[in-house]
């Protein structure tokens, strides 16, 4: 099966800047790898077998694009993390403190965490994504929710 | 609220610019992305495009300068006065590129800080050739050479510069062909996992 461009650009759009976002780091850079993605998928005469198995390929996609970036040399992060987020609206002191502390774990982490928490992804279906080994997917999320919970410490449960 | 609850709305504050809004027509035309992405990164900067040479620069102080593939590139590292900004300036010249792979008489030759290393079956699709020299000023660079496609004879390279505090400084690789993923070559991936390059 195959979506519509422009459904797909609007369902995801979100998704994947976010993701390329906890790579990348900035917006801009995050904004252009949302476009190479969208550029791939609209070029790519691939099939999928449901919308979970598109979104999967969508987000890896995203992913090694975004990773692409990270590696160059073109990358600027001419904007610091903190000066970025003093133009985005958060709902509360606490969530803009966790945003804040995922941002600052290493990229290994936050990408495996954001899969986990934002996209309720299975260690599974994050390690088929970021194309590492179940095991090693497990290892990097326990090591990243014990990092942010000794950074967050109360406002951060260890229920999950 | 629970920990999937907290993330999700501290996250939810993220959204890809309106200019992703956008039509098929207009998709075709990002082809051009990079290089909207590197002037609207380079703001303020100047953007100088030579004939053989492709300069970002702008106005601040040199913090310092490396040199990496051969000469064929430079870093500058510069601060500027005003904001305290730290920004790296890449300059690569395009008309003296050399290539640091050769293949002479069936023989793969890699070239490097003055040397001509036969690497011939020291290198698979899997496995990179690994050198790693430091030059004067004590930064260490990290080159890896591997196989894209061994049917067609089609070789890649990296290299990684590690500053004198131990600090990654750069990194570039050229010739490394991407599959529809998006994935790089194995190789590489798996030479810069071994110096815990970050890139």
């Amino acid at each position: 099966m195959r979506l519509d461009f422009n459904v797909i650009a609007e369902e995801y759009r979100d998704n994947l800047f976010a993701a390329a976002f906890h790579i990348c780091e900035n917006a801009a850079d995050a904004d252009d790898v949302v476009q190479e993605t969208l550029l791939k998928y609209h070029r790519s005469t691939k099939e999928f077998d449901n919308e979970e198995h598109l979104k999967a390929w969508l987000l890896r996609v995203t992913v090694n694009q975004a990773k692409n970036v990270r590696r160059s040399f073109w990358r600027h992060r001419i904007v610091p993390i903190e000066d970025y987020m003093e133009t985005l609206c958060f709902d509360s002191p606490e969530s803009e403190t966790l945003f804040l502390e995922v941002m600052q774990l290493p990229e290994k982490y936050r990408i495996v965490i954001h899969l986990f928490y934002y996209e309720d992804y299975s260690v599974n279906e994050i390690s088929q994504v970021l194309r590492i080994s179940e095991s090693n997917a497990k290892v990097r999320l326990s090591r990243a929710r014990k990092m942010l919970k000794e950074r967050l410490r109360e406002e951060w449960s260890e229920d999950e | 609220m629970n920990n999937r609850e907290k993330y999700k709305q501290a996250f939810s504050v993220l959204h890809a610019s309106d200019t992703t809004k956008m039509e098929v027509k207009t998709v075709e035309l990002s082809k051009y992305s990079m290089m909207r992405r590197i002037t609207a990164a380079c703001a303020g900067l100047i953007l100088v495009l030579g004939t053989g040479m492709v300069v970002y620069a702008y106005g601040g102080h040199i913090v310092r300068q490396i040199f990496g593939w051969g000469n064929n590139m430079t870093i500058t590292n510069t601060i500027d006065p005003e904001t305290g900004e730290n920004k790296n300036e890449v300059m690569v010249m395009t008309d003296s590129l050399t290539k640091p792979i050769i293949v002479e008489d069936d023989r793969i030759i890699f070239v490097v800080n003055g040397e001509h290393i036969d690497i011939t079956d020291q290198m698979s699709e899997t496995e990179p050739y690994s050198y790693e020299y430091e030059d004067e000023e004590g930064y260490k660079h990290y080159w890896f050479v591997g196989i894209n496609n061994a049917e067609k004879g089609e070789y890649g390279f990296g290299e990684y510069i590690m500053d004198t505090n131990g600090e990654w400084a750069g990194g570039y690789s050229a010739w490394t062909n991407l599959d529809e993923n998006g994935d790089g070559p194995e190789w590489l991936e798996i030479g810069k996992d071994k110096i815990g390059c970050p890139w």
